[in-house]
């Protein structure tokens, strides 16, 4: 039965919808950073506005069990573990002849999966390998999804440390990135609610303490020029911490409690981070089906597997040769030899590598989109960042395919016989 | 221009001169695979395998890059 209207929804329905997304749209514009920078800062702007996203490669400890770091990626690498086994739990525990909608969908791409591994690698193999081949692709493809659900990656807690103490030099508190002026044109790059971090007041640091969120000094001068300016332009000041410069780094952001003279570091911890975005998981991952790929290549092949890194059969079969009086065909077999020894060592360095691009395929490509999103939301916030999503579901299937495909490839080229070739 | 520009300047420069060959190299797999497929559906399966793993092998140098870049940025 054709549907009435447009795209499944009543006409004005839809009118409503696209009304409602252009408008954001526009909203977005102008307030993001985009628009803020073709026409200037706004009010709307500055009330809707996103922090310019930090790109935060190692993953960050949340917590500790006896000396052992449990990091965010940590944490949602067994997050999908648990609901591949619920979801599979689920589905498998009351297994039906006629299907439920969930085990027909676990079932279908089962048997998807299945058809390709025995495709590449034939019925015997195919069934073999397919176990690992569809861990690893469900997996990845639950890691790269689930970091999409929205508020997965922005829930955060924020980690307070104290840093440092100085004498109170005007009450108050601040919150902000710390800027440390080693230079005077340092000053023209504070921007509003910054923090100053100091050694010795000069006078040109003047125009920055009109809109600087707190000041930190280095000298004890509780009655000093920089005392009073904060005085009168009403900021927290702490003075005599005698460090400040030097332990504070630029950009940290630091609290400033003018009244109690404590500067502390706070630190915003993501506890939900998409695993793949951790360069240790592809290269556990990668680790794996390198031991897969060589476990299956010896099992079939035993030790001639390793011929094909370490190949001196020719060239020893040439030295044979020229004992026997072959001469001519002793010296083109030795020069043949030693080109498979390059060959074979060739071979080896590919296997190696093998690792290197499993890992940063997937650790690019997932940490890539993440920043993508991260920027497009900054940009444009709101609707700009909806089709990028859509772009991450797909890269998602196709890394997670890609790396299960990859590994399968290998692993059956690792089985296939090489003798015929020696011959 | 200081240190810290130029290696900013070289990790940019790594990945887009970098990527030109390998994003050719995935175009030209796509491209003959597409053709391979158009005149013999049937073969859809096996060629979409080689077709995998060519690009994989196109695109390693482009994660290469990608380690260089990395290492400019983080490391050096």
């Amino acid at each position: 039965m054709p549907k009435k209207g447009c795209l499944g929804c009543s006409f004005p329905l839809t009118v409503g919808i696209l009304v409602v997304f252009l408008a954001l749209f526009i909203v977005g514009l102008i307030s993001g950073a985009l628009g803020q920078a073709i026409i200037g800062e706004t009010s709307i702007g500055s009330a809707v506005a996103i922090e310019k996203p930090h790109i935060q490669l190692p993953a960050e400890p949340i917590f500790h069990i006896g000396g052992f770091a449990v990091t965010n990626t940590l944490l949602t690498s067994w997050i999908s573990m648990l609901v591949l086994v619920l979801l599979c739990w689920a589905i498998t525990h009351r297994i039906k002849i006629i299907p439920s909608r969930l085990q027909s969908l676990l079932e279908s791409a089962l048997e998807w999966m299945l058809n390709f591994c025995v495709e590449v690698a034939g019925e015997k193999n195919g069934r073999r390998f397919f176990p690992l081949i569809t861990t690893i692709f469900l997996f990845v493809l639950i890691n790269a999804w689930m970091s999409l659900i929205p508020g997965y990656s922005s829930w955060n807690r924020t980690l307070e440390e104290e840093v440092l103490t100085g004498i109170s030099a005007n009450p108050g508190m601040a919150i902000g990135h710390a800027k440390i002026i080693a230079d005077v044109k340092d000053i023209e790059e504070i921007h509003k609610d910054d923090i100053l971090v100091f050694d010795i007041y000069t006078p040109e640091y003047e125009p920055a303490f009109d809109h600087c969120a707190a000041v930190i000094l280095d000298e004890e001068d509780i009655n000093g020029n920089a005392a009073a300016l904060c005085r009168e332009n009403d900021i927290p000041c702490v003075a005599a911490t005698h460090e400040a410069t030097t332990h504070l780094e630029n950009d940290q952001n630091v609290r400033v409690d003018g009244s109690s003279g404590v500067i502390s570091e706070i630190e915003k911890i993501h506890i939900l981070r998409g695993a793949n975005t951790d360069i240790n998981v592809p290269l556990a991952l990668a680790l794996v089906s390198f031991v897969f790929v060589i476990y299956n290549g010896v099992r079939a092949l035993g030790h001639h597997f390793f011929k094909v890194w370490f190949n001196f059969g020719r060239f020893f079969q040439g030295h044979k040769k020229l004992f026997t009086g072959k001469v001519k065909a002793g010296f083109g077999d030795i020069g043949m030899g030693v080109i498979d020894i390059f060959v074979g060592f060739l071979e080896l360095l590919s296997y190696l590598f093998r690792n290197i691009s499993f890992t940063f395929r997937l650790f690019g490509n997932m940490t890539g989109g993440e920043a993508l999103i991260l920027m497009m939301m900054f940009l444009v916030p709101w609707v700009l960042a909806i089709p990028f999503y859509g772009l991450e579901l797909l890269v998602g299937t196709i890394q997670a395919l890609v790396f299960a495909g990859l590994t399968l490839v290998f692993a059956t080229v690792a089985i296939t016989p090489h003798e015929a070739e020696e011959a | 221009m200081d240190a810290e520009t130029i290696k900013l300047l070289a990790a940019g420069l790594v990945m887009a001169l970098g990527s030109l060959g390998p994003g050719i190299g995935v175009g030209l797999v796509a491209y003959s695979a597409l053709q391979a497929i158009g005149r013999n559906p049937d073969a859809r399966g096996p060629i979409m395998t080689t077709m995998i793993l060519g690009i994989a092998m196109a695109e390693a140098v482009a994660i290469y890059n990608l380690v260089v870049a990395v290492i400019l940025i983080f490391v050096a």
